[in-house]
């Protein structure tokens, strides 16, 4: 009679038989139990443990192009690919001016490249468009900047491809309540749900290099990659490109992490009907995981203010345009206290009147 | 010339007399609870208060209720009294017993509108401490301030009632401070959302942009029903309407009130 080693799903007591109605019963908290129901429940918790994720390596190819020059920077040691008549007299992350020009040894070669589709005057016009309305940016903010300052880049991505296979389970809840007589009735039925099944991505790109926020170039997404093309020299002439400073392997866990919380999204999205719904264990295992390496581009703007520099970064394919401005102390406070005072009033005018 | 201003000087004196109704010195302290300094004060209230408002009010203090109900002895001695200006006989009584240690409030005409029972339970409560502790001027005397202050409340239209209840200074320190703090927590909000969108560089969480078309499958899916719990919680029977509850003193008059045990 393995049937006697049941734990109470309530309370985790022990569950004895009660042979007198059949069912398995609680002496801890007195709830009894169908015995199968029990049975399905012990099969349902015995799911397999996640797997590490299986990733390919990155089979690196060596990149040569007599007409290619790194240029480094003395401020960040930003190393940046470009042509060689290509002028780089700035650093698009630093905004520094001291940039030494040497000769391109082993960069890695992409595999694909989305083509920048975006001219420069929409950028500075983003900017402008992204600077309107905002209420906290200080006035000295549009006087002084100088936004003459904008560089194309081809910014290097790792773009991982998987499937993964989830074992999800939920403990979650149903409410009902009624009134009879002077009493209010809540009763709660408690449910175990299980969900199993299969999803697959396509592409998520990591951002492979140090200098770049990682949050910049997720905030730029997405790219539509129906126009990524083979990598040819010719599609950076005119531009900058960065070299990749973080290596795919590094760049493994972000994408994990992205394609387990996606992955517990879309199947959290197929329990539904209840009031509660809360994870209770999570097996993800990922495979046939493959990896490129990818350049896409991204209008740099840099801008200092107040002995800070201030970047924003539009997709060069999209157009999309993000960045962060400088909040003025003065009309952060301001608008608190005068938001405050119009309230209290009203409000006090409201009670005492 | 002199004698025209001395006239003139003794109508005003007489109209003013007149215009007072001087005979609302209701103070029958049958127990001599008060001094006779203390029932002056009191008798001055009482007139001002008749003067401000057309209401009239009176304090009774007597030894035994004489086996009637502190109601029915406190209606009667209104009504036997002819207490209440006007034709309804606007005007209340308090009443102390001091045998049974009964207190009741009587209210006529007028009074059943500007005193609700919640509004009688609001000051017998408020003043009942006084009474226990044998501190009867300055219960009456603080009785008075409320009546002052329900009378001016009624005045505009409005008497307090269980939905306009009585806001104290303590009351209105707390709701100022409470309205304070709502609103910078709405302005905190609000410039917290003003904040955000200086700021739109950031993470995302999801990948869901990546999803392979067609490649989301459930393969198996259970909702395994385990057990049902149920709790029971007891609900108040909330029945307080407002307004004043009414009824007939042996007299045939109308009388609203309410009181208790000090
Ligand atoms: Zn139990
Ligand atoms: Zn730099």
């Amino acid at each position: 009679m393995d049937i006697l080693s049941y734990k109470c799903p309530n309370c985790s007591g022990t569950l004895k038989f009660d042979s007198q109605i059949g069912q398995m019963l609680c002496e801890y908290c007195d709830s009894t139990f169908d015995p199968e129901v029990l049975k399905k429940y012990d099969e349902v918790l015995q799911e397999e443990a996640s797997k590490d994720p299986d990733w390919d390596t990155y089979e690196s190819d060596e990149w040569q192009d007599p007409n290619l020059g790194v240029h480094l920077c003395n401020s960040c040691g930003a190393e940046i690919v470009a042509e060689e008549t290509t002028a780089a007299t700035f650093c698009p992350y630093c905004d520094s001016a001291t940039i030494l020009s040497g000769r391109l040894s082993g960069a890695l070669k992409p595999d694909l490249v989305i083509p920048f589709k975006i001219e420069k005057e929409q950028a500075k016009a983003e900017l402008k468009k992204f600077c309107s309305g905002k209420r906290l940016l200080p006035s000295l903010f549009l006087a002084n900047n100088r936004i003459e300052k904008i560089t194309g880049v081809y910014v290097p991505f790792w773009l991982f491809d998987c499937e993964a296979e989830a074992n999800i389970t939920y403990d979650a809840k149903k409410v009902r309540t009624w009134k009879q007589g002077n009493y209010r009735y809540t009763e709660t039925s408690h449910f175990l749900i299980h969900r199993a099944g299969k999803i697959g991505f396509e592409r998520i790109p990591v951002d492979g290099s140090e200098k770049m926020d990682d949050a910049y170039m997720e905030a730029l997404e997405p790219y539509n990659y129906e126009e990524a093309v083979d990598f040819a020299t010719a599609y950076l002439s005119g531009y900058l490109a960065d070299k990749y400073d973080v290596d795919a392997e590094s760049s493994k866990p972000r994408a994990n992490q992205r394609i387990k919380d996606s992955t517990e999204k879309k199947f959290a999205e197929t329990v539904s009907g209840y009031a509660v719904v809360t994870p209770r264990s999570t097996a993800i295992d990922l495979t046939d995981g493959k990896i490129r390496y990818a350049l896409l581009p991204v209008w740099m703007l840099n801008t200092k203010f107040g002995g800070k520099t201030y970047t924003f970064a539009m997709n060069g394919q999209t157009g999309k345009f993000i960045g962060e401005l400088p909040i003025s102390k003065g009309k952060y406070w301001g608008y608190v206290a005068g938001i405050t005072a119009v309230l209290s009033t009203v409000g006090l005018l409201t009670v005492f009147l | 010339m002199k004698k025209l201003f001395t006239s003139l000087f003794l109508f005003v004196l007489l109209l003013s007399f007149y215009t007072f109704p001087a005979l609302a010195a209701n103070v029958y302290d049958n127990e001599n609870l008060l001094s006779a300094s203390e029932k002056q004060l009191l008798e001055k209230r009482l007139q001002d208060i008749a003067e401000t408002y057309n209401f009239d009010v009176a304090i009774v203090t007597v030894d035994s209720l004489n086996g009637k109900s502190a109601m029915e002895y406190a209606d009667d001695y209104y009504d036997e009294n002819g207490f209440g200006f006007g034709p309804d006989h606007d005007g209340l009584l308090f009443l102390l017993a001091m045998d049974s240690r009964d207190y009741w409030t009587s209210t006529s005409g007028y009074g059943i509108k500007a005193f609700t029972d919640y509004g009688i339970r609001y000051i017998s409560d408020n003043v009942v401490g006084l009474l226990s502790e044998g501190e009867y001027y300055k219960a009456f005397d603080k009785y008075l301030d409320y009546v002052d202050m329900f009378l001016a409340e009624a005045a505009t239209g409005t008497p307090f009632d269980t939905d306009h209840e009585v806001i104290t200074s303590g009351d209105y320190l707390f709701l100022s401070l409470l309205t304070v703090a709502i609103s910078a927590a709405i302005a905190f909000i609000v410039v917290g959302i003003m904040k955000s969108k200086m700021k739109t560089a950031n993470k995302q969480r999801y990948a869901l942009n990546y999803v392979k078309d067609g490649s989301f499958k459930v393969t198996s899916d259970k909702d395994l029903f385990l057990y049902t719990t149920t709790t029971k919680q007891k609900v108040e029977s909330s029945s307080n309407s407002g307004g004043s509850s009414t009824h007939s003193s042996s007299s045939g008059n109308s009388h609203g009130g309410g009181g208790g045990k000090f």
